[in-house]
C-alpha cells in the first residue's frame, strides 16, 4: 500500500508535468502545422477529407504579382524599423540605465506605457494624426507607426541587459589599460550584444507581422498581414494564403534559429545566458 | 618596512569633495616600496575614495598624487601604472581565466608568446595552474578572487590597489586568503594597498595601517602600536574592543596621574596631565585580572565592582563589569587551567599595571 502510495505521489507531478507540457505544445503549434499541411492539400476547402498532395499552391503564390509585391513591402519596411528603432532605442536605453537627470522615472515610465497600448488605438491615433496634418498614407506612414511600437520595446530589451551589465566591469577595462573604443569592443559590446540581438529581432518581427497599424496607416501599398486580410475574402485564395505563410512562418524561425547559432559563436557560449533560445531572446541573462 | 628615499605612492594633502561633504579631508600618506599598507576604517571614511585617486578614478578636489616621484594627479587610470583589485573582482564573463588575465597584455600589445608565459607564470603564483580554459561562472568565489589577483599583477604595477577584496567569501576562506595575499605580496615583491573595514584583516597583513575616519588619517602606524597606542578614542575603539572612561585627575605622584572618582576606584596612568584635566582612558580587556571578592592585589590600578555578564568566546572568556559610577569594563580571562568562575552578581575586583592605561584623549572628547 504504502510503497505504491509512496510511488504515486512521486511520480505523479513528472506525469502531469509531461502531460502539461504536451497540451501546450499543442495549443501553440497546433494551428500553425494544420496550416502548413492543408498548405500541401489538393483541394481548395480547408478541411478534411485529404485530396492528396500537391505543391501547385505553392507554385501559384510564387507568381501571384501581390503576393511578392506585399511580402518584399514588409521586408522593407520591417528592415527599415528594426534599424532605426535599435539604434534610437540602444542610445535611449543607455540614457535611460547611466545618466542622472529630471524625470527619467517618468520618462521610462511613459516609455512602458506605450508596451500595452492596443495596437488598434494605435492604429487609429495614428490615421486621424495624419490626416488632420494632411499627410497622405504610405508606406512611410506605416514604418513611423511601427516605430510608435517597437522603439518602446527595444528600449525595455536593451535597458535590461544594460542594467545586468557590471559598471565595475568598465572600470576594470579602463585600469587595465582599454581606451574608450577598446573598452566598448572588448567588454560591453559582447555583454550586451545579446540584448541587442534579442531586439533587433523583436523590433524586425512585431513590424513584419503587424496588422492593426499598417491597416488603419496604409496607403495604395500593402504589407504582407493587410495583403492575407483583403484576399481572404474571397476564399478559393485560402491555399494560396496557406502557402505563403507556411513560407514566411518557416523563413521567420530559421531566422530565429540562425541568429541564436550566430551569437552563441560571437560571445562563444558562456555559461547559462546563451546557451539557451530564450536566453537568447530575454537578452542572454547571465 | 623602512621607507626607501622616495616613497612608491606619495599624496599630497588630497582633499576630494562630492558637493559640499568632503569625502576625503587633507590626507597625506607616502607608502614605501614593496610595503603592505592597509586603508581602515568604517564604511563613509574615505578610504575607498582615497583608493581610488590614486588608481585614477576619482580626481581630487585639492592636493597630489605621486607615483615614484612623478606627479600623476592629472594622469588617467588607463596611463598610471597601478592595477586594481575590484570588490566585486570585475571579471569579464564572457572571456576565459587565460583571456582574463592576458586582457592587459594584448592591449599593450605584448608579443603572444611572452603574454603566454607571463600569463601562465602568474596563474602558477595564484595556484590557478590549468584552469586557464575556465570560465570566470565556474570558479569558486576565492578563484575568481585570485584570477582578479592574477590579471592585476601580470601587468607588473608599481603598485596594486586592493579594494575590500575578500568582503565577499567566507569567514574561513577570508582567513585563509589573507595569508595567501601576503604570500603572494613577498613573492611578487609589489607594494600592496589594501582598503578594508576588517581590523583583523588589516592587523594580519600590513606592514602599517592608516585608521580613517571622517575623511581623516586618525592614526598611521604599525598595528602593534595602533593596538597598544591607540592615539584616539575612536581608533581604540576601531581596533579591539572598547573599554573607556573618563576620569579626571585628582593628584599626581611622581611621573602618575592618580583619578579616584569614588571609594573602591584607583586609576593611575603614566602622563604629565594636571590635577583636575579630565583624561580619556582605555584598557585593553586581556590586560585586566579580575578576581572575586575585595581582596585584588595591589596594582597601580585597582577597581570595585559588580559582574553582570560573563560570555564563553572560545579561547576567552569575557566578564562584563559595571563600576560604581556605572561606567562598564569588559575583561577577557584566558580559559586556561586557572580560570576564573565568576559568575553574573559577584562582586569583583578588577587590577593593572599604570603602563596599560592608555590616554586617547582629554576632555572627553578626541
Amino acid at each position: 500500500m504504502r510503497p505504491l502510495a509512496h510511488r504515486l505521489r512521486r511520480r505523479l507531478p513528472g506525469l502531469a508535468g509531461g502531460i502539461l507540457v504536451a497540451f501546450v505544445m499543442v495549443v501553440l503549434f497546433g494551428p500553425v502545422l494544420m496550416l502548413a499541411l492543408f498548405s500541401f492539400n489538393d483541394s481548395s476547402i480547408i478541411s478534411l477529407p485529404w485530396e492528396g498532395f500537391t505543391t501547385k499552391w505553392y507554385e501559384e503564390a510564387w507568381s501571384n504579382g501581390q503576393a511578392r509585391d506585399a511580402v518584399v513591402n514588409s521586408l522593407i519596411v520591417a528592415t527599415i524599423v528594426m534599424v532605426l528603432s535599435v539604434v534610437l532605442g540602444t542610445l535611449a536605453a543607455w540614457g535611460l540605465t547611466r545618466l542622472r537627470f529630471r524625470g527619467r522615472g517618468f520618462i521610462a515610465g511613459l516609455n512602458g506605457a506605450v508596451l500595452v497600448v492596443p495596437w488598434l488605438i494605435i492604429g487609429v491615433a495614428g490615421l486621424i494624426f495624419f490626416s488632420e496634418i494632411g499627410v497622405s498614407l504610405s508606406l512611410e506612414t506605416i514604418t513611423l507607426m511601427h516605430l510608435v511600437v517597437t522603439f518602446p520595446l527595444v528600449v525595455a530589451i536593451v535597458s535590461a541587459g544594460l542594467v545586468r551589465f557590471q559598471r565595475s566591469l568598465e572600470e576594470a577595462a579602463i585600469d587595465l589599460g582599454a581606451t574608450q573604443r577598446q573598452m566598448l569592443r572588448y567588454v560591453v559590446l559582447p555583454q550586451v550584444g545579446p540584448s541587442i540581438a534579442a531586439a533587433s529581432i523583436f523590433a524586425f518581427a512585431w513590424s513584419f507581422n503587424n496588422f492593426e497599424i499598417s491597416f488603419f496607416n496604409g496607403g495604395f501599398e500593402q504589407t504582407f498581414p493587410v495583403w492575407v486580410f483583403s484576399i481572404l475574402r474571397q476564399s478559393e485564395n485560402l491555399p494560396v494564403v496557406n502557402a505563403v505563410s507556411t513560407v514566411i512562418a518557416a523563413a521567420q524561425i530559421l531566422a530565429v534559429f540562425g541568429a541564436w547559432a550566430l551569437m552563441k559563436r560571437l560571445t562563444r557560449s558562456e555559461g547559462e545566458g546563451s546557451e539557451t533560445l530564450t536566453g537568447l531572446l530575454t537578452g542572454g541573462a547571465r | 618596512m623602512a621607507a626607501i628615499a622616495e616613497p612608491m605612492i606619495r599624496l599630497e594633502r588630497i582633499s576630494k569633495r562630492f558637493g559640499e561633504a568632503p569625502a576625503v579631508d587633507d590626507v597625506s600618506i607616502g607608502i614605501a616600496r614593496g610595503e603592505f599598507f592597509s586603508m581602515l576604517g568604517p564604511s563613509g571614511c574615505g578610504k575607498t575614495t582615497t583608493l581610488r585617486m590614486i588608481a585614477g578614478f576619482e580626481e581630487p578636489t585639492t592636493g597630489r598624487v605621486l607615483l615614484d616621484g612623478e606627479d600623476v594627479t592629472l594622469v588617467s587610470a588607463r596611463h598610471r601604472n597601478v592595477n586594481m583589485v575590484f570588490q566585486d573582482y570585475a571579471l569579464f564573463p564572457h572571456m576565459s581565466v587565460a583571456e582574463n588575465v592576458g586582457f592587459g597584455l594584448k592591449l599593450k600589445r605584448v608579443p603572444r608568446n611572452e603574454a603566454r608565459s607571463r600569463i601562465e607564470e602568474m596563474l602558477a603564483v595564484v595556484r590557478l595552474e590549468g584552469l586557464g580554459e575556465r570560465r570566470p561562472a565556474e570558479l569558486s568565489g576565492g578563484q575568481r578572487q585570485r584570477v582578479a589577483l592574477a590579471r592585476a599583477l601580470v601587468n607588473r604595477p608599481a603598485a596594486l590597489l586592493l579594494d575590500e577584496p575578500l568582503g565577499a567569501l567566507d569567514l574561513k576562506l577570508r582567513r585563509e586568503m589573507q595569508l595567501e595575499l601576503k604570500r603572494i605580496q613577498k613573492t611578487t615583491e609589489t607594494t600592496f594597498v589594501y582598503v578594508t573595514h576588517d581590523q583583523e584583516e588589516a592587523l594580519t597583513m600590513s606592514d602599517r595601517i592608516a585608521v580613517m575616519d571622517g575623511g581623516r588619517v586618525q592614526q598611521l602606524a604599525d598595528p602593534k602600536t595602533l593596538y597598544e597606542r591607540p592615539d584616539t578614542s575612536f581608533v581604540a575603539d576601531f581596533i579591539g574592543t572598547s573599554n573607556a572612561l573618563a576620569l579626571s585627575v585628582d593628584r599626581r605622584e611622581g611621573e602618575l596621574a592618580i583619578m579616584e572618582p569614588g571609594p573602591g576606584v584607583r586609576v593611575a596612568v603614566a602622563a604629565p596631565a594636571a590635577v583636575g584635566e579630565t583624561l580619556q582612558i582605555s584598557i585593553r580587556p586581556e590586560k585586566i585580572s579580575i578576581v572575586a571578592g575585595g581582596d585584588g592585589d595591589g596594582g597601580d590600578c585597582r577597581v570595585d565592582g559588580v559582574a553582570v555578564e560573563r560570555v564563553y568566546l572560545g579561547s576567552v572568556s569575557q566578564t562584563v563589569v559595571e563600576l560604581p559610577g556605572g561606567e562598564r569594563l569588559a575583561v577577557h580571562e584566558l580559559n586556561d587551567d586557572d580560570v576564573s568562575s565568576i559568575e553574573p552578581g559577584d562582586a569583583v575586583t578588577l587590577s593593572w599595571p599604570a603602563r596599560h592605561s592608555l590616554v586617547v584623549g582629554e576632555e572627553g572628547g578626541r
